[in-house]
């Protein structure tokens, strides 16, 4: 059994990144040992991830910078194949071999993906033979073994295949007789170009429809300028071919189609008010051809914020308009995007507002977080049949019932997107938020009519998904729509004992229609080592892999059982596996609350857990907000939900370029990352507080004036604006600093934060405390207290 | 021979334990065709299949769904017969299924209209594993009660 120490972060930084200056210290970690002195360790060092915390003395927990990832135990030569943790990540990177050790160990295993992520280096094969395994089906990746160069053998199966011959002559480096040399057995993650055999139909266009809402409370928003502007601006860049079609469908208590036929003057409007039956006034060109029909669709546009200015409607039927996007769109499949503003109030499908204010701060349990009717979720499995995703888009200052309209989106792969009291007057960052989400939302990738399977090795089995799609089969996924913002959890389990194995591999396969009509195969494949003792268990887990696939099953949990059910599993993972920790791993008992240092920053995860809007009790809550959360702890990949449940906190008045990075000749300076408590908060400084979907830099009252109007561009503390969102863009040295500082962090995320700039008395200092896990609130415990509990609970 | 009500009793749950079988029956035949999907897997990534999948697994949910009132309210009347004849050895026997049955209808998912049997849900394999062995341990359970209240209609029917 090999026994490589870990601690380090992942080997290589991607390219364009060099370190300048002193290099900050991370977790120092122990030199790697060859395979051969391996055997002469004789555990006499333990690796730098099993070192002993003792949580209630030690304080600065935190990396200096990003948590980095655990690295899994593979010898060298096959970790340098091993897919990226950006894509493909599991929680416990040495897998237990039988399922009581699992059990034992008190912690989850599950693996967390973002298969369809922008990629910037991705190899696409195009070849007439794919090579799969007969049996199992699994495409041929890094991790095969050749007996010889006629055969190989399956990582997943272990099955013995022929390798055919086409394979054995590689086109990159024009040899032949090395099959593994060929680019699918070099990298990881690959994108083959189907051939004939996978497309038994011809594949379907880009189809795009717009619903919109245009009762009279979603004209006094105003969000249709945003979205006919956002449209006209990025017509162009909608992903797709020649064949692109579109389409448009407004609603308020009537359904409006508009009839975009080439050779028209000017687009022509059907009214449908029959919305107990609804049809499709004419068959064709309400959704039309983009290329041919531009010049009518850019007069829609324009002309459809002023159509509806006068209105007077106050109905909304949301039911009926979903279900004629859904005729609409069945012939082809494609994606419908509706825009909402409030509760559906007519048709199929209304709903009532159910929501009690009383209850937003309730300690107990909260209500109303299933969905009222099934007619959301059964439309979505329609739409989920015929290759339809729907998006949607939430604006609304009320309560809209988002746990019944949610269903629309979850279960045919759709994405939820939510702007709570969205006004085009009244809440100018919103509107800021809006157009930078749509402009991502229109141009980015997009798969369609896709499925995804995940295979794994013999003898581990996925029993549970998490995330928006619909399972048709034990491991195949159906998605109609497929986009690279959107992460996948499954839970496994070990169904047989992994003996005489040393590794185990895991692959996803996502077969895609492209925008261009090309169908497409992307794979990841990763490969994990197998451990008997409990002790490389603990070194190999990924805290935070194990927090996010945890946040996953509480949203379950708190969906079938309760919201408290949930909350009390949450802890007891803690308390579970601290105790397994304390009772089987260590060797010296001594006191305090001792965790591994690879789960030394679990309770404080958790906690944070707690304290997060999905999860938290005593305080007042939307229950849309609540909600809201819980879809985003399902959807997001990991990478993008950390900082939404552990918010970063820099403080920015004093950067420096000490131990910056350096990207395409900017420097960006790489602050250290400090305690979410009040106390480190100073009135002397400013600081910067990254919480996924908002930025907050609040100034203390004593903040140093040179950086008040270096960066800010004020004179002093009292002439900061009360509602800043945008920074001025001057010459000085610390406003060029702070402004790449802040373009990175944006940069890591396919959403826009919106910068909120706080003075002690703002408005948003709430929210901006609420962020501060480790301090005490009259509904919450701080972090010492947690501890506390956790210790008592320990050594009960 | 003594014509008892209690012989009553067993003649008629025979019967009716015979029909509960069927159903289980059923049902352990409706899971299997759950799990089998199309055995190609070049078919099974076929977009147009995905609406028959789709509405085969919403059929067979909807078949379950139909199976289970019928079947708690079969197994609530022969413990209310047992009560009546004051069979209290069998009705102690049954209790224990009965209490399930009660837990299992009233900790149902409360979304909207369905009883259990989600068609969103019922494919992650936990579920359906669990589903499986209960009606498998349903199915020995009733075979055993067939056979065990066959013995008591003869008892009671020979017995004075």
């Amino acid at each position: 059994m090999l026994h490589l120490p870990m601690g380090h972060s992942y080997p290589s930084l991607p390219p364009g990144y060099q370190k300048m200056g002193i290099p900050p210290s991370p977790l120092a970690g122990p030199v790697q040992l060859t395979p051969s002195m391996a055997g002469l360790s004789l555990q006499s060092q333990t690796p730098e991830a099993l070192r002993v915390v003792n949580l209630l003395q030690e304080r600065n927990i935190l990396p200096h910078g990003a948590v980095p990832p655990p690295t899994p135990c593979l010898p060298q030569d096959l970790q340098k194949f091993n897919c990226s943790p950006e894509v493909f990540r599991c929680t416990l990177t040495s897998i237990p071999q039988t399922q009581s050790l699992l059990n034992k160990a008190k912690l989850p295993l599950g693996l967390l993906l973002h298969p369809f992520k922008d990629l910037s280096q991705l190899p696409v094969v195009t070849s007439s033979t794919i090579v799969r395994c007969r049996t199992c089906r699994t495409y041929i990746n890094p991790f095969v073994t050749f007996l010889d160069q006629k055969r190989w053998k399956c990582n997943l199966c272990y099955r013995v295949n022929d390798v055919p011959e086409e394979f054995m002559y590689n086109p990159v480096t024009r040899s032949y007789g090395e099959p593994h040399k060929r680019p699918e057995v070099q990298s990881p993650t690959i994108e083959f170009i189907a051939p004939s055999e996978y497309m038994l139909r011809p594949p379907q266009p880009a189809v795009y429809l717009f619903v919109l809402d245009v009762s009279h409370n979603a004209v006094e928003t105003g969000y249709l300028d945003v979205v006919c502007q956002s449209l006209l601006d990025n017509l162009n860049s909608l992903p797709g071919d020649a064949r692109t079609k579109i389409g448009f469908i407004t609603f308020d208590s009537t359904i409006h189609f508009y009839n975009l036929q080439e050779g028209l003057s000017q687009p022509q409007m059907l009214v449908v008010s029959d919305i107990e039956d609804i049809f499709i006034p004419t068959p064709d060109s309400l959704l039309v051809n983009l290329s041919e029909c531009k010049e009518l669709v850019q007069d829609l546009l324009k002309a459809l914020p002023q159509m509806f200015n006068k209105t007077m409607e106050t109905h909304s039927a949301l039911g009926p308009a979903l279900q004629a996007a859904y005729k609409l769109l069945s012939p082809t499949g494609g994606r419908a995007s509706v825009f909402q503003t409030q509760l559906p109030t007519l048709g199929a499908g209304a709903l009532k507002s159910r929501e009690d204010p009383n209850q937003r701060a309730s300690a107990k349990d909260i209500q109303h977080l299933t969905p009222a009717t099934d007619f959301y979720k059964k439309l979505a499995l329609d739409c989920s049949g015929q290759q339809v995703a729907v998006d949607l888009f939430l604006l609304s200052g009320q309560y809209c019932d988002l746990a019944s309209l949610g269903c629309i989106s979850r279960f045919s792969a759709g994405s939820v997107y939510y702007y709570p009291s969205y006004h085009h007057q009244h809440n100018p960052s919103q509107v800021e938020r809006f157009q930078k989400d749509l402009k991502r939302y229109l141009t980015r990738k997009i798969g369609f009519e896709a499925v995804m399977r995940i295979r794994c090795t013999k003898g581990l089995s996925i029993h549970t998904f998490h995330g928006n799609f619909f399972v048709r089969s034990t491991d195949l996924l159906s998605l109609p729509n497929v986009n690279p913002d959107a992460g996948f959890a499954v839970q496994m389990s070990i169904e047989e004992n992994l003996l005489d194995m040393q590794m185990v591999s895991f692959q996803a396969a996502l077969l895609y229609t492209s925008s261009k009509g090309e169908r497409r195969i992307r794979v990841h494949t990763m490969c994990l080592p197998v451990v008997n003792s409990l002790s490389d268990i603990f070194a190999g887990a990924d805290v935070q892999a194990i927090t996010g696939l945890l946040a996953s099953m509480a949203v379950d949990r708190s969906v079938t059982a309760s919201l408290c059910d949930a909350r009390d599993a949450l802890t007891n993972a803690v308390i579970d596996s601290l105790a397994t920790y304390r009772s089987s791993v260590l060797t010296i008992q001594q006191a305090g609350l001792l965790a591994p240092s690879c789960l030394r920053l679990f309770p404080l995860y958790i906690l944070a857990l707690l304290k997060q809007k999905a999860f938290r009790t005593g305080t007042s809550t939307r229950l849309d907000d609540r909600v809201f959360a819980m879809y985003q702890l399902k959807y997001q990949p990991l990478s993008y939900l950390m900082p939404m449940i552990h918010p970063v906190l820099y403080r920015v008045d004093d950067l420096t370029d000490e131990g910056a990075l350096n990207i395409n000749d900017r420097t960006i300076p790489q602050p250290r990352v400090l305690q979410l408590s009040v106390e480190k908060l100073s009135r002397e400084g400013a600081f910067l507080m990254d919480a996924g979907l908002v930025i907050f830099l609040w100034i203390g009252r004593n903040c140093s004036s040179s950086f008040l109007s270096q960066v800010l561009g004020v004179p002093n503390y009292s002439a900061v604006p009360q509602n800043m969102t945008r920074l001025p863009e001057l010459d000085t040295a610390e406003s060029v600093r702070f402004r790449a500082f802040i373009g990175w962090l944006r940069e890591q995320r396919p959403f826009y934060p919106v910068l909120h700039v706080i003075r002690e008395e703002s408005q948003l200092k709430p929210s901006f405390m609420q962020n501060m896990i480790e301090d005490r609130t009259e509904s919450a415990l701080s972090y010492y207290e947690f501890l506390l509990h956790l210790q008592q609970q320990i050594s009960k | 021979m003594a014509f008892t009500f209690a012989a009553f009793c067993y003649m008629l749950t025979l019967v009716l334990c015979a029909a509960l079988i069927f159903f289980v029956i059923w049902q352990i035949i409706a899971f299997d065709e759950l799990c089998t999907d199309f055995k190609n897997p070049i078919d099974q990534s076929n977009p147009t299949r995905a609406r028959e999948r789709i509405l085969n697994v919403e059929r067979i949910c909807n078949l379950l769904r139909r199976l289970v009132v019928p079947e708690y309210s079969i197994h609530g009347l022969f413990c209310l017969m047992f009560m009546c004849a004051g069979e209290w050895v069998t009705l102690g026997l049954n209790i224990p299924l009965l209490l399930y049955h009660l837990w299992r209808y009233f900790h149902r998912p409360a979304d909207g209209s369905e009883v259990m049997y989600d068609p969103v849900s019922i494919m992650n394999a936990d579920i359906l594993n669990y589903c499986q062995k209960e009606s498998w341990c349903k199915l020995g359970f009733y075979l055993l009660s067939f056979f065990y209240y066959l013995y008591s209609m003869v008892y009671a029917l020979v017995s004075f």
